[in-house]
């Protein structure tokens, strides 16, 4: 997994930045891994939070497009958020890929987000068809 | 019917709004607080860590053995002064030297000794003072040459430790015809030196001297009585390489100008490539990629030449050595499969304030800059070397064929430098070599 997320990451922000700094051994030892497998949790948490506590569990009515959509944002701001913060208190510095790899965590987290909500939605008892009908 | 309950009235909407709102500020504080935990728990895994073999072992006790001619021929450097009468440059070095050798906390263990004749006489620290500072009256006949660095080195455990000879260095043999084989009277006579690869640093400095000279080349007059004219003496340090490093850098730190070192080879410094955590932007890296991996470094110098620096402990190179004008003229880089140098004016002593002021430059005393501009291989092993230099040109100018009338030089002092010159291989092996793997970032 480990090995995926470096891929993944690197690939992602050489599309914005092919130049490594001087500190990219502690992204591919350990960054990439940890915010890769913090981001892919909390879009987890979120899509079972919004299925199945708000949606099935608790009868909050949060079943529109719109609530879907606010905790997708919500989602790709924790990743934007985790990148930055576990990065710092890592020992990254402040740099521009640092910058980019908060652009693309925000777009992975809502990319997971999005994923697990197809994987998940059809076992919600009232958000069966957020954001969309189907596939399954 | 079920349906219903979402199309509510706008307070039950905003009401719902809010507890969303609250739901996410929960979980974003809750994140924030995990993200913060695990601080610094790792913070030194970026940095390279020195090779095993830089990681300073317990370094070999520095055992000394302070040797000082005392025959006819060296009572003129000793003049019994007294209030009206300075100190003669040697009486003021020995002095100094002898006085840092038995208080340094770097020396385990000392032991004085006289060279009245071939075998040495130890003798308290308190004693060798006296002589120092002309205390004594009567002087022996003194020894030749050879079989006074015969008998140094022949001591007990001489190859362990460190052996100071202080004496004038005057080859006067009883057999005339010994002058032809001087530089191997002098190599055999420290065959030791050979054997072991022991080192050889040479002091050499003038001092007024008062009394009988006696030359080694004995016409027109055997012997002369000066008054102050100035005459050379020498301090030799004989002993293994990285003890005879440590003693001249650490206890022989006021040593004279004219220094010759053979064999001299320090301790593998502490050494790595700086890259994180420095506040200075003149040391971070620049051009290509370049990032600290598994113990060595990974970069890429295709597009761009790859410039960083490195940190380098020189503290038990002698104090010539240790400057920056000297480093850069003789640091060498060695690239195989690839092309690396020190960049022009990049060696420099750290500041006090640097060391402390930035925990990742502590351990070191320089830092120099290189630049890697070409990797053909997948992996390369990059070596900074700093070679010996040869015998330096002043030891020329310090010899003479003739010494009957006093100067500021020694007879055949070129021939016996020959001697020791000759007990090593040449090129003279590397003062120290440090290495640093390499990888290609593709």
């Amino acid at each position: 997994m480990q090995t995926f997320f470096t891929s993944l990451y690197s690939a992602l922000i050489s599309i914005f930045q092919s130049q490594r700094p001087a500190d990219y051994g502690l992204y591919k030892t350990d960054l990439f891994s940890l915010v890769g497998w913090s981001t892919l949790g909390v879009a987890l948490l979120l899509v079972v939070v919004f299925y199945y506590v708000f949606n099935s569990a608790l009868r909050t009515g949060m079943f529109r497009t719109t609530h879907w959509v606010l905790t997708l944002a919500l989602a790709a701001g924790l990743g934007t958020l985790l990148a930055n913060t576990l990065s710092k208190s890592h020992g990254a510095e402040g740099s521009s890929y640092l910058g980019y790899f908060m652009v693309v965590n925000l777009l992975v987290a809502a990319l997971w987000f999005l994923l697990f909500s197809v994987l998940f939605k059809r076992w919600s008892t009232y958000a069966r068809t957020t954001p969309f009908v189907g596939p399954f | 019917m079920l349906i219903s309950v979402s199309v509510g009235p706008p307070a039950s909407r905003l009401f719902h709004c809010l507890r969303l709102a609250g739901v996410l500020l929960g979980s974003i504080s809750l994140l924030s607080s995990c993200g913060s935990e695990p601080a610094d728990t790792k913070s030194g895994s970026t940095g390279v860590k020195a090779p095993p073999a830089a990681a300073a072992p317990e370094a070999a006790p520095l055992r000394v053995n302070v040797f000082l001619e005392y025959s006819g021929g060296m009572k003129g450097f000793v003049p019994r002064g007294g209030a009206d009468k300075p100190a003669t440059e040697f009486q003021q070095r020995i002095g100094a030297l002898i006085t840092e050798t038995q208080v340094s906390g770097v020396i385990a263990d000392r032991k004085y000794y006289l060279c009245e004749n071939a075998a040495p006489r130890a003798v308290p620290f308190q004693q060798l003072r006296d002589v120092v500072q002309g205390e004594v009256n009567q002087a022996a006949l003194g020894t030749e040459l050879p079989q006074m660095l015969e008998g140094i080195l022949n001591m007990p455990q001489a190859t362990q430790q460190v052996s100071v000879v202080i004496s004038d260095f005057i080859y006067g043999p009883a057999r005339k015809s010994d002058f032809s084989q001087l530089p191997n009277l002098i190599r055999t006579s420290i065959a030791p030196v050979s054997q072991k690869q022991l080192a050889v640093a040479v002091f050499g400095e003038t001092s007024r001297f008062y009394g009988t000279y006696h030359p080694a080349v004995k016409t027109p007059v055997a012997k002369r009585t000066l008054n102050g004219e100035k005459v050379p003496y020498y301090v030799w340090v004989i002993g293994p390489p990285a003890l005879v490093a440590r003693y001249t850098a650490e206890v022989f730190k006021n040593a004279p100008a004219q220094q010759a070192f053979f064999g001299l080879k320090t301790d593998t410094p502490a050494f790595a490539p700086l890259l994180t955590k420095l506040t200075d932007p003149k040391l971070k890296s620049s051009g290509g990629t370049v990032y600290a991996e598994n113990n060595g470094l990974t970069l890429n110098p295709s597009d761009d030449p790859v410039d960083f620096s490195v940190g380098v402990n020189l503290q038990e190179l002698p104090a010539a050595w240790q400057k920056p004008a000297f480093l850069a003229q003789h640091m060498r880089v060695r690239l195989p499969n690839g092309a690396a140098s020190v960049l022009p004016n990049s060696v420099r002593l750290l500041t006090d304030d640097e060391r402390s002021g930035q925990p990742v430059l502590a351990p070191y005393t320089h830092v120099m800059r290189l630049r890697v501009s070409k990797l053909a291989a997948p992996t390369a092993t990059l070596s900074l070397t700093l070679p010996a230099p040869e015998t330096p040109e002043w030891v020329a100018a310090w010899s003479t064929t003739n010494d009957n009338t006093p100067a500021p030089r020694t007879f055949g002092l070129d021939q016996i430098l020959a001697g020791v010159r000759q007990s090593y291989p040449s090129p003279l092996p590397a003062v120290f070599t440090v290495q640093l793997s390499l990888k290609n970032d593709k």
